[in-house]
């Protein structure tokens, strides 16, 4: 059960997106997120959706596996929709029932909101779908090293991110271990309420505590061995370079971004 | 001229958690020249793992001293040179691989030596190609078995290109396939690149292959010499924990019940197998 987790939804591939600088990436799409807080009208949001669609199409992602990413957030962008399109106040009414009725504002401001959450989410998922973790780690940490000046730990944050990534698989597998051992000694994972089934994981957390803290230990002296001594005189293997895909990108970016920027503004 | 380790009157000594102090090493007094296969044995608590720790810095003598490429482990500002000169592997290979692809964890510790880009690469790609590993360069680590995981942990100490290499029990927790693998490999390292090999163990068929065999028994020596001078000692083995080659319990036994006088000192199948020929030959001749 615990082999279906996926972390990083990373979807291999040696596409545009795939080839850019991480940094490039991680840019894009803060970009990508103010631009569609900063729009609100139909045709900015139009040109917005090409763009962001386009980027999806570029990448050789499917729509499905990007629409799967909106599944857990559903409930959400339904009870927004839902709200704003009952409790928008306005004098153009098209439905009233009772006390609620839908107006030409709310109909215009429950669309706004579900478009903005469903590209928000297809585009951060473009992010997470066409980097790796590492590459992701190793982005954000070139991107916040100017932060270093400032003392803040941005190599070691790092570097427990990339540890985190790469330790999640041996932990699940561990926790499998530990569930199987318990259940053939009689324990019952799987019935009962809440509480009772909360009650049940005890056993399993304490063994994968102990044992995480001990695989840490072991795992800090390797790494000393290895002359590990935090940021100071390390090279990297991968150096990230913006080269003229990143341009394109750029330039893309600047084009559909700012277009929308200025339909908005003048329209 | 120095010796690769230089273990003097080594004392170590550790407190538990209940505050009893343990002697885990104790006057131990151990050479190993630069190009030597050294096998140390011994059974569990008899302070061959920490005999390991100290070969590197990573545990310090309470007493005596360790000189590690001629230099003494309590200088704590040489510390990174006789790590760089001594690395070592340890027996459980998920917990010291620290990378997501097979190659970034190879580079982690040229990364920690400021070794240029290009030439990180260079040696990625020849320590992966030593172990033969090199077709797996981007692959994730977590979907190795785990002789394919030590090896990957082996590259990534072999690219720092030390003098020597300290490996605690790096076969405890593999299948026979996959210790098979890590020890050709080893034994490659030793004869291309001449490496020091020191080979924490206590599967008797690897010690066989080693060069030199050291036996610990709670913090001190006890044996010390070559496979054929050590595993005749059967009955001294035994009292110690540990069983000889299966090829001289076999000759010891036929010495016993059929009186055939043969020379015991058989450490391989291949030698075992050439001394029975050799005695049924005669026997009917």
């Amino acid at each position: 059960m615990l082999k279906d987790i996926t972390l990083g939804q990373y979807f291999p591939g040696n596409t545009l997106m795939h080839r850019i600088d991480p940094r490039t990436k991680i840019l894009l799409v803060m970009a990508i997120i103010v631009a569609l807080f900063v729009c609100s009208s139909a045709p900015a949001y139009l040109v917005l959706a090409v763009y962001i669609f386009g980027l999806i199409a570029v990448s050789k992602l499917s729509l499905r596996m990007v629409l799967r990413g909106l599944k857990p957030l559903l409930v959400i962008i339904v009870f927004t929709g839902v709200l704003n399109l009952f409790l928008t106040p306005g004098d153009d009414i098209l439905w009233r029932a009772g006390f609620v009725s839908i107006t030409m504002a709310g109909v215009q401001k429950a669309a706004l909101i579900v478009a903005r959450l469903v590209l928000l989410i297809a585009g951060a998922s473009l992010l997470t779908y066409t980097t790796s973790p590492i590459q992701l780690t190793d982005g954000l940490e070139r991107l916040l090293s100017p932060l270093k000046k400032l003392h803040l730990p941005i190599h070691e944050l790092a570097m427990m991110m990339s540890l985190a990534l790469r330790f999640i698989p041996t932990l699940v597998e561990e926790t499998d271990k530990i569930m199987s051992a318990q259940r053939a000694r009689g324990a019952d994972f799987d019935s009962g309420n809440l509480l009772h089934r909360a009650k049940a994981l005890i056993p399993i957390l304490v063994p994968l505590f102990v044992s995480a803290f001990r695989r840490a230990d072991e795992l800090a002296t390797a790494m000393e061995c290895r002359l590990y001594r935090g940021d100071t005189g390390r090279t990297r293997l991968r150096q990230l370079k913006f080269g003229r895909d990143d341009a394109v990108c750029a330039a893309a970016a600047v084009l559909f971004l700012g277009g929308a920027i200025v339909l908005q503004v003048l329209v | 001229m120095s010796e690769m380790i230089q273990a003097e009157n080594l004392t170590f000594r550790y407190t538990d958690f209940s505050h009893t102090t343990h002697l885990a090493l104790d006057g131990v007094n151990l050479t190993i020249p630069y190009g030597q296969f050294a096998a140390i044995l011994g059974r569990n608590g008899s302070g061959k793992s920490t005999f390991a720790k100290n070969c590197n810095a990573i545990a310090l003598p309470s007493g005596g001293r360790v000189l590690v490429d001629g230099i003494d482990t309590m200088q704590p500002d040489r510390i990174w040179d006789i790590r760089r000169a001594c690395s070592m592997v340890f027996q459980n290979p998920d917990n010291q691989i620290v990378a997501t692809v097979v190659e970034e964890d190879v580079a982690f510790g040229l990364e920690n030596m400021g070794v240029p880009p290009k030439e990180i690469r260079r040696r990625v790609n020849e320590a992966l190609r030593m172990v033969g590993m090199y077709e797996y360069c981007m692959h994730a680590p977590h979907l190795l078995s785990g002789g394919q995981k030590q090896r990957i942990a082996i590259a990534g100490v072999l690219a720092m290109e030390p003098k020597c290499i300290v490996l605690d029990e790096p076969t405890a927790m593999l299948d026979p396939r996959g210790r098979a693998d890590v020890m050709h490999v080893l034994h490659r390292l030793h004869e291309e690149k001449g490496i020091t090999i020191v080979l924490i163990t206590h599967h008797m068929d690897e010690a066989v292959q080693a060069q030199r065999v050291a036996v610990l028994e709670a913090g001190h020596l006890i044996l010390d010499g070559t496979p054929r001078e050590i595993f005749v000692q059967t009955a001294k083995l035994h009292s110690l924990g540990l069983t000889a080659p299966q090829s001289v319990q076999l000759l010891e036994a036929l010495n016993a019940r059929a009186q055939a006088g043969l020379e015991t000192d058989a450490l391989t199948v291949e030698e075992c197998a050439d001394r029975l020929e050799a005695w049924l030959k005669g026997g009917r001749a």
